[in-house]
């Protein structure tokens, strides 16, 4: 689980970089497609997209100001710091699990 | 179930996408904007200079270097013109790309492409003012082999080649936040920034609501109300009195009966805000045996701030130092190794209204003119939301003398010298005085600047000094522009403009200093033609002329305090008048204003209160002023300036002091002293007893507002020392003050100090966004580096970034 988790999150992040936040979707619709039903490929896909963007997000911080911009942040927005950095992280998240989960049904609806 | 299954994560999935994908009113698109490598917070590896980079680009003839000192500065070394302003539009558009495209868009009238039909109302405005339409015009017909077209079409390479190896990570906040791209950058957007310019300086609607108050006063009373000659006088040229400030204390014509006639519809005169100073002294009043000059000029404060600061280096052909506005191609104030310079704001009356008879005002082809009809040009203007959709059409008409605006039903062309065609000498004088090398030299470049009249303080390294107003000042076949114009004869029209031979100046003046701080450049008794109108109180020319009058062995450092100096010559008029009109009488509130040291520090406890007093004086002696004097609460069309105010209690029964809402006469001494007690009671209801609760601290602050007013990115409720009248203006909502602080001293060795609120950068996260407020707040400055040639910065430099021509073009 855990190596899946990390591959596919290598992956997300991969794409991300390359083509942007479209690269969860597509990453996770790869992953619905290709992997096993009982390896329940939704929780495996939000969990890669969470971890990748965080490590994404933790690289921009170590090359710059990433808190005192999301105090700034939490100014227009009206929600605190810590609710943008948690926002940024479970956006990607929830989009690979549904994301997968809907391949997932597709496929097994196929199968039968 | 599996049918809900799927039709639940289908849902889940398109909301997600949906969601994510598309912005929501005003806020950006989650998905791009949350994205760590490409979206926010990609802007936070994009604080800092370049530390060592090395580009090749296409547009440069050979390589420029450009090194990074530690207050964010890059000085430029190249071994062309166009190359090193080349690099200029480069570092700029680096560091302020957004307020690049915002200013522009802002005078193009196309902020509803970035903003969404809030900003029609201005967008409108704009267009109809015709600023980008005349740039447009003017760069068409401008020889691209032209001095100016080279010189801002080498800055417009610079930005775009900025904009063309732009990563995501570069893009500026406020695209993420609006979800938007940079537009590329057109030369003929340097014209629209010199527009912009003229636009905030010399754009005046006062013949159009001076109608308005002559309907109310008469037409005598409104000429001393908003006088051709100040009545006090403090003349930029030294004038031929014995002393100075010379005040008029003659009775001011008194108000006539309101008219029958209906006012028109009103027109919010300007806030008459823009103010700066400029000052120099000649070695023989300084303590070095140089001179010194200090540049201190006040606009609107803004993150990032209006100004950029640069050095720039050709090899053998240009060393100069000093501030650009992004977007302009060169230095408009600072320094070289020869002769410093400093700007402020002439306000010469450069704008006429001409009534003008159309064939039909609702859908109007032709004027009349000498008793012909003549074609009027149209212009079709289309405005365009973010998303492309056109959301008005609106037709524009223009005459021979410049666009239509209809007030109050009659059409009013503008003639108006900041939409001839000027801006690209504007460019060449003000690249030819960061050439020049006396004092003679600068004085001939700046006689090519037209559309913004500025008075400019010079002085050179060989001991001259100099201040003159240059600009394009018309010549009106009736001699004055106080009063619209009939527009249906030529006759009406400007014949040329003022010989440059007569224009306000001096050159190493007897006194050996000079200072210009937006009063009337010419006592009326060595030259009384018209040059404008409504002058600004004279209080800063007043304070800075005694400063220098009494200091005799200036310093650089004195310079410096000048600009935060406390003393305020408006209160040093107005409150002995008020003790005078109290005679004997006691009581708190006269108490306070006998015991006042009238400085306006940042501790002072009294200051809240005079201002208090001023405002209920005003609001009593021009209730003939009021829009509706019957009703409860009602502005004023128009209010005199406080130099026009204190004229008027000279005379102890001045008629305009009768309060004619009430049914008694107020003599002066009985309106000061209502005022007096009615502002106390006031302050104490608002702040409460007097004492800490009334520190100047606490009301009087600095805003100095992000562009597009966002509130975390703005700086707001800074205490600094200064009020109305002082050196360092704090007045209004405090978003108006000292905009870029400078002190030259011209030795052997240039020494220069200077400072401007705010920082380099425009990315509200770097070092160099706001880095310079603390020390701008309590009037300190920095030592300015001025290295000769590239490695002399030490460890001084931050980073550098070497530009390699790539060929192409």
């Amino acid at each position: 689980m855990i190596r899946r988790v990390i591959v596919l999150g290598i992956v997300m992040a991969a794409l991300t970089w390359f083509i942007g936040w479209w690269g969860v979707l597509i990453g996770s619709i790869g992953w619905g497609l290709v992997a096993e039903t009982h390896t329940n490929p939704a929780r495996t896909a939000a969990l890669a997209a969470a971890g990748a963007w965080s490590v994404l997000l933790l690289s921009t911080a170590m090359q710059g100001p990433v808190w005192t911009l999301a105090e700034m942040l939490s100014g227009i927005f009206g929600m605190p710091a810590v609710g943008l950095l948690v926002v940024t992280v479970m956006f990607p998240a929830l989009l690979a699990l549904s994301s997968a989960a809907l391949m997932g049904e597709l496929r097994s609806l196929r199968n039968k | 179930m599996r049918v809900i299954r799927i039709a639940v994560t289908v849902l889940a999935t398109a909301a997600l996408v949906y969601v994510g994908g598309w912005p929501n009113g005003p806020l950006p698109a989650p998905g791009s904007f949350l994205d760590p490598v490409h979206g926010v917070w990609s802007v936070a590896t994009s604080t800092d200079p370049p530390r060592d980079d090395r580009l090749i680009v296409d547009g440069l003839q050979s390589e420029v270097e450009i090194e990074y000192d530690d207050r964010g500065v890059p000085h430029i070394f190249a071994t062309s013109t166009e190359d090193a302003v080349w690099a200029l539009g480069y570092v700029v558009a680096r560091d302020r790309l957004f307020q690049l495209e915002l200013q522009t868009r802002a005078t193009a009238g196309t902020l509803t492409e970035l903003l969404g039909s809030d900003a029609l109302d201005a967008d409108r405005f704009q267009r109809q003012l015709g600023l980008a339409w005349s740039a447009d015009r003017e760069w068409a017909a401008l020889d691209r082999g032209s001095p100016a077209a080279r010189l801002v079409t080498a800055y417009a390479g610079g930005v775009n080649a900025w904009i063309d190896g732009l990563a995501s990570s570069q893009l500026p906040f406020e695209y993420h936040l609006l979800g938007f791209q940079p537009q590329r950058w057109d030369p003929v957007y340097s014209f629209y920034l010199t527009r912009r310019m003229g636009y905030t300086l010399t754009y005046s609607t006062i013949e159009l609501w001076r109608d308005d108050v002559v309907q109310r006063v008469g037409d005598g009373a409104t000429d001393g109300l908003f006088p051709v000659n100040a009545p006090i006088q403090e003349p930029v040229q030294p004038g031929g009195r014995e002393n100075y400030p010379w005040f008029d204390t003659s009775p001011l014509s008194p108000p006539s009966l309101p008219s029958l006639l209906s006012p028109m519809s009103l027109l919010s005169p300007l806030s008459p805000l823009s103010a700066s100073n400029n000052w120099v002294v000649s070695g023989a009043r300084s303590s070095t045996g140089f001179p010194i000059l200090a540049g201190d000029p006040h606009l609107n404060l803004s993150l990032p701030s209006i100004w950029y600061e640069v050095h720039i280096v050709v090899e053998g052909e240009l060393d100069a130092y000093g501030v650009t506005i992004p977007g302009s191609p060169g230095l408009l104030i600072g320094f070289n190794r020869d002769v410093a310079w400093s700007l402020t704001n002439v306000g010469a009356d450069v704008l006429d209204y001409y009534r003008e008879d159309f064939d039909d005002l609702a859908a109007p082809t032709q004027y009349r003119l000498d008793g012909v009809w003549e074609r009027l040009e149209r212009r079709i203007e289309t405005y365009r939301d973010p998303s492309g959709k056109t959301i008005a059409v609106d037709s524009m008409y223009h005459t021979h003398r410049g666009p239509v605006r209809v007030v109050g039903g009659t059409p009013y062309s503008l003639r108006w010298t900041n939409l001839d065609g000027f801006a690209g000498k504007t460019s060449t004088a003000f690249a030819a005085a960061a050439r020049a090398t006396s004092v003679a030299e600068l004085a001939d470049a700046f006689r090519e600047l037209y559309p913004s009249a500025q008075n400019i303080v010079m002085a050179d390294r060989h001991g001259s000094i100099g201040i003159g107003s240059f600009g394009w000042f018309p010549l009106r076949p009736d001699g004055a522009g106080v009063r619209s114009k009939d527009g249906t004869t030529r006759s009406a029209d400007w014949s040329s403009r003022w010989p440059v031979e007569t224009y306000p100046g001096a050159i190493d003046p007897r006194q050996g200093y000079l200072a210009s701080a937006n009063q009337q450049p010419l006592d009326p008794f060595d030259n009384a033609a018209y040059l404008g109108v409504n002058w600004p109180s004279p209080w800063r020319a007043m304070r800075i002329n005694r400063l220098l009058r009494e200091d005799s062995s200036v310093t650089p450092d004195d310079m410096r305090r000048f600009q935060t100096d406390p003393g305020n010559e408006r209160a040093e008029l107005f409150v002995p008048l008020f003790l005078e009109a109290a005679g004997e009488r006691s009581g708190v509130a006269f108490d306070i204003l006998r015991s006042w040291n009238r400085r306006f520090v940042r501790e002072d406890t009294v200051a809240v209160f005079f201002e208090r007093v001023m405002d209920e004086i005003e609001a009593r002696v021009w209730d003939e002023l009021l829009d509706d004097p019957s009703a409860e609460s009602s502005r004023r069309v128009a209010t005199p300036s406080e130099q026009v105010l204190w004229r008027v209690l000279q005379q102890a029964d001045s008629p305009w002091c009768d309060d004619r809402r009430t049914e008694e006469t107020e003599s002066c001494a009985t309106i000061v002293d209502q005022s007096v007690e009615r502002a106390f009671q006031n302050t104490v209801e608002r702040f409460g007893q007097p004492g800490v609760a009334w520190r100047w601290e606490r009301h009087r602050r600095q805003n100095i507002h992000h562009l597009l007013r966002i509130g975390p990115l703005s700086r707001l409720g800074i205490p600094v020392q200064g009020g109305s009248g002082n050196l360092n203006p704090s007045s209004g909502r405090g978003t108006h003050g000292a905009s870029w602080r400078m002190v030259v001293e011209l030795g052997p060795q240039v020494r220069a100090q200077a400072i401007y609120p705010g920082g380099q950068s425009g990315n509200p996260v770097s070092d160099w966004y706001d880095d310079r407020i603390d020390k701008w707040q309590v009037g300190e400055l920095d030592d300015v580096l001025f290295p000769e040639s590239p490695g002399r910065l030490g460890e001084r430099m931050i980073g550098r970034l070497t530009l390699l021509a790539g060929g192409g073009q």
